[in-house]
C-alpha cells in the first residue's frame, strides 16, 4: 500500500470511517504483531497488545496530525510504548525463546529441523543484541518500517537509528557465521557511544 | 512502510544471506495465524463500532428506527388495536408476517442499511428465544423462519464487506451466547432453543466462510 492510500485512509478514518480503519489494520496488524512479539515473546500477549495498540490509534486517530510524521512512525510508536508499559507491568523477563514455534513449511523431517536449528540460531544470535539494536532489527526487519519511520517509533535521529541498525547487522553476521564485509567508510552513520550500548533514549519516546 | 528486500537493501546489498535468515525468522516465528488475525481485527472494530455507536449514534439510531416504528405500529394499529394487536403481531400470531413485511421493507430505506439488518436478525433471534423459552411452538417456528430468511439478506448484503460481516458476526454471537445460557429444563423448550442455536451457529460458520474467503489481511 502506497502513502498516499495510507494517507487518504487515515484521513477517512479520521473522519470516523471504520471501513477506512479496517483497510489501515489489515495493513499493518501483521507488522505490529511482528514487532510487538519479538518484543514480548509470548504469542497470547502479543495478540492483545497488538488489539491495544489499534485500539489506542483507533482513539487518538482524531488528534494525529501528520506534519510531516509518516503514520507507520506515528502507530508503531504507540506499539512501543505499548509494549514498554506492559514490559514494566509484568516485571518479565523479554525473551526471544519463547516466541512462538509454528510448523513452517511442508517439508520432511531433515529440511523441518535444519530449518528449526537456523531459526534457533538467529533467535540467539538476537538476545546477544543490547536493547535498542534489537529494538531496531525489530522495527526495520520484522515489521519493515523505513529508518524514518523507525526513527520516529523510537524518537531518536534517523542517523542514530542507522548506526544502531548497522552495529546490529555486524553482530548478527559473526553470531550467525556470516561472512563479516569490513564496513565501507561510509556505511552506517557513526553514533555515540551511549547509543551504541543500548542507553536510554535522550529523545521522547 | 517497507518491505523487508527494501529495508536489506537499504543497509547491505551483500548480505542476502542474513536478509533470507531474519525473513525466514519472521515469518516462521512472529507472524501472526489467520485466525489470530481475524480475532484482532473483529475485536478492534468491534469497540471502534461500540464507541461510534454510544453517543451521537444513539441518537442517530433512534432517529432512522423513528419511521420503522411508526410505521409498523400504524400496520399493527390498522388491524387491531391495544393489547390485542400486539399479541396479534408477536411471533406466531395472525399479524407477525404483516410486522415483518412492514419492518423489511422500512429496513431498504434505512440510511445505515447493514446495521438495519443485523439489528432485525437480532431481533428475530431475540423473538425466536422469547417463544422458544415460553413454549411457544408456533412463535418459535415463526421467528426462526423469518430469522432464515433476514440472516441470509444480511450476510448477502454485507459480502466484501468485513466490517458489516464481523459486525453481524457479533451480534449473532451475543445471541447464541443468551441462547446457551437460557432454561432448558422443559423438553418442549429444549428443542426450540437447540434448533435456534443450529441455526445461529449455521449463521456464523457462513459468515466466517465469507471472512475467510476475503483473506486475513492486505499487509504489505
Amino acid at each position: 500500500m502506497d502513502d498516499a492510500t495510507i494517507d487518504r485512509l487515515v484521513e477517512q478514518a479520521r473522519q470516523g470511517d471504520l471501513q477506512a480503519f479496517g483497510s489501515i489494520f489489515d495493513a499493518y496488524h501483521a507488522a505490529v504483531y511482528r514487532f510487538v512479539v519479538s518484543r514480548v515473546g509470548r504469542p497470547s500477549d502479543a495478540e492483545d497488545l497488538t488489539q491495544l495498540v489499534f485500539v489506542k490509534a483507533l482513539e487518538a486517530l482524531p488528534r494525529y496530525k501528520a506534519r510531516g510524521v509518516p503514520f507507520g512512525g506515528w502507530l508503531f510508536r504507540l506499539a512501543r510504548n505499548t509494549v514498554i508499559d506492559h514490559v514494566r507491568t509484568r516485571r518479565e523477563h523479554v525473551d526471544l525463546e519463547a516466541a512462538t514455534h509454528r510448523a513452517t513449511e511442508d517439508a520432511g523431517p531433515e529440511a523441518v529441523a535444519a530449518l528449526r536449528d537456523e531459526l534457533d540460531a538467529v533467535a540467539r544470535a538476537l538476545t546477544e543484541l543490547t536493547e535498542d539494536q534489537r529494538e531496531v532489527i525489530a522495527l526495520r526487519f520484522f515489521a519493515g518500517l523505513s529508518a524514518r519511520e523507525a526513527a520516529v517509533a523510537m524518537g531518536r535521529q534517523e542517523g542514530t537509528i542507522r548506526g544502531l541498525q548497522f552495529r546490529a547487522i555486524g553482530a548478527l553476521r559473526r553470531s550467525l557465521g556470516i561472512e563479516v564485509i569490513e564496513p565501507d567508510a561510509g556505511r552506517g552513520d557513526p553514533v555515540d557511544d551511549d547509543e551504541a550500548r543500548g542507553a536510554p533514549s535522550k529523545a521522547q519516546a | 512502510m517497507m518491505d523487508g528486500s527494501e529495508v536489506m537493501g537499504d543497509i547491505d546489498r551483500d548480505d542476502g544471506e542474513l536478509e533470507r535468515r531474519l525473513r525466514a525468522y519472521a515469518g516462521a516465528r512472529l507472524s501472526p495465524d489467520q485466525w489470530a488475525s481475524l480475532r484482532m481485527r473483529a475485536a478492534v472494530i468491534e469497540h471502534g463500532r461500540a464507541a461510534r455507536d454510544e453517543a451521537p449514534t444513539t441518537r442517530r439510531w433512534r432517529l432512522a428506527w423513528r419511521p420503522v416504528l411508526f410505521v409498523a405500529l400504524v400496520g399493527v394499529l390498522a388491524v387491531g388495536t391495544g393489547t390485542t394487536a400486539a399479541l396479534a403481531a408477536s411471533a406466531g400470531g395472525p399479524l407477525y408476517g404483516t410486522r415483518i413485511w412492514v419492518e423489511t421493507t422500512l429496513v431498504s430505506l434505512a440510511g445505515n442499511r447493514p446495521d438495519a439488518q443485523a439489528a432485525l436478525v437480532d431481533q428475530r433471534l431475540g423473538e425466536a428465544a422469547d417463544a422458544a423459552g415460553a413454549g411457544n411452538d408456533a412463535g418459535a417456528n415463526a421467528a426462526l423462519s423469518a430469522y432464515d430468511t433476514e440472516v441470509a439478506a444480511a450476510i448477502a448484503a454485507s459480502a466484501e464487506n468485513r466490517a458489516n460481516l464481523e459486525h453481524l458476526r457479533a451480534v449473532i454471537a451475543k445471541r447464541l451466547d443468551h441462547l446457551q445460557g437460557m432454561d432448558k429444563s422443559s423438553p418442549k423448550a429444549a428443542a426450540q432453543i437447540a434448533r435456534a442455536i443450529a441455526k445461529a451457529e449455521a449463521s456464523l460458520a457462513e459468515i466466517d466462510a465469507q471472512l475467510e474467503a476475503l483473506g486475513p489481511d492486505a499487509s504489505p
